[in-house]
């Protein structure tokens, strides 16, 4: 599917006539991405589902005053990991569990979740990721799975390439370990 | 050395990593990803319509608070002034009573001399002294009324020496 480049999209935004057009074309070039992106961080299809429209309405507020200062799509991706990573703040708090326990819960809940179509080998290798740090995790996910850019990863999570070089390093070796030992 | 030289490698080879592959394990539900931007655009719209919603509703508390304290400050300057006016002593009065005072308030500021009122209290006292002589049929204590100074009474003897004192009254005595 063609989709219409970054600078056409938020043109056409700026006009009133055509900005609910514009962002229709947003929305369908970047759903799928920021869906599976989100989706690695919180695991759950439900709650995905709600990052990611509390994402892309947060985008639709903001995007005139977007600055252009950066790529569209590491603002996105910006959005998207601060919404991400509040949702599940605000899951350890609702449901009264320290931050461990969560990552455990969902790692759990990929026994029978209807929703998860891996192997026995792809719930390990979940549950070695949710047993990384949150910054560490969505590193990992966004260099090994995404396949991003160190420089794109640092503009999003506003950290040194050095630091998320050796973030990703310690990350692929934990993982290793996790999988040998289990 | 090496391991700083493999932190700065961009390809990180991992046999463990490569036995699990990269597919992607995770499943929507069927047309998830048709139906996913109307629902963000109506989530939207029902957002704004709310805004507007309640941005109205918010001005018309605004204004009828401000009407509210507008007419609650009205009755209760209203209510002082009428309690001001009640805290004020109505007496009954006669007509006398109502003269009385009137005098009285034109002395408090220096608008009457007090020879007056007494010239008009023994006028009023006279006045009711002759009242009752003449419901009496009595003529013996006519009244002189500028000469403040006569008392006494007058008799028939000297009303006739008055007039033969006087030449216009030779008519009456003939």
């Amino acid at each position: 599917m063609n989709h219409s480049a970054d600078s056409d999209i938020l043109q056409l935004f700026r006009n009133s006539a055509s900005s609910n057009h514009a962002f229709d074309l947003l929305v369908k070039k970047y759903q799928q991405k920021i869906y599976w992106y989100v989706r690695r961080i919180v695991i759950d299809h439900d709650d995905c589902n709600d990052v990611v429209q509390n994402t892309f309405i947060k985008v639709y507020h903001n995007l005139a005053g977007f600055r252009e200062d950066s790529k569209l799509y590491t603002w996105l991706y910006r959005i998207a990991t601060n919404e991400a990573i509040n949702f599940l703040k605000q899951k350890r708090t609702r449901m009264m569990i320290p931050m461990i326990n969560v990552e455990n819960r969902l790692a759990e809940n990929l026994k029978t979740d209807p929703y998860f179509n891996g192997d026995d080998i792809q719930r390990k290798l979940q549950q070695a990721i949710l047993k990384l740090p949150e910054k560490q995790r969505i590193v990992f996910n966004m260099k090994y799975f995404e396949q991003m850019k160190y420089e794109d990863i640092s503009e999003i999570l506003d950290t040194s390439v050095g630091a998320l070089k050796a973030s990703f390093h310690i990350a692929v070796k934990k993982i290793e370990k996790f999988l040998t030992d289990h | 050395m090496d391991e700083i030289n493999n932190i700065e490698k961009e390809d990180l080879s991992s046999p463990e990593l490569d036995r699990t592959g990269k597919e992607n394990p995770f499943l929507v539900p069927d047309n998830y990803f048709e139906e996913l931007p109307g629902i963000i655009s109506q989530k939207i719209r029902q957002a704004n319509k709310k805004t507007v919603s309640l941005s109205f509703r918010r001005d018309l508390v605004k204004a009828l608070a401000v009407a509210a304290s507008a007419l609650l400050f009205y009755f209760i300057l209203h209510e002082q002034k009428n309690t001001v006016i009640l805290s004020t002593p109505v007496v009954a009065s006669t007509e006398a009573d109502d003269c009385n005072a009137y005098l009285a308030y034109l002395v408090d500021n220096n608008e009457l001399d007090e020879s007056l009122i007494v010239n008009a209290l023994i006028i009023d006292d006279t006045a009711k002294k002759q009242d009752n002589r003449v419901n009496n049929g009595s003529m013996e204590n006519p009244v002189f009324l500028n000469d403040t100074n006569n008392t006494a009474p007058i008799t028939r003897e000297d009303i006739i020496q008055y007039l033969m004192e006087s030449d216009d009254n030779d008519d009456l005595l003939n």
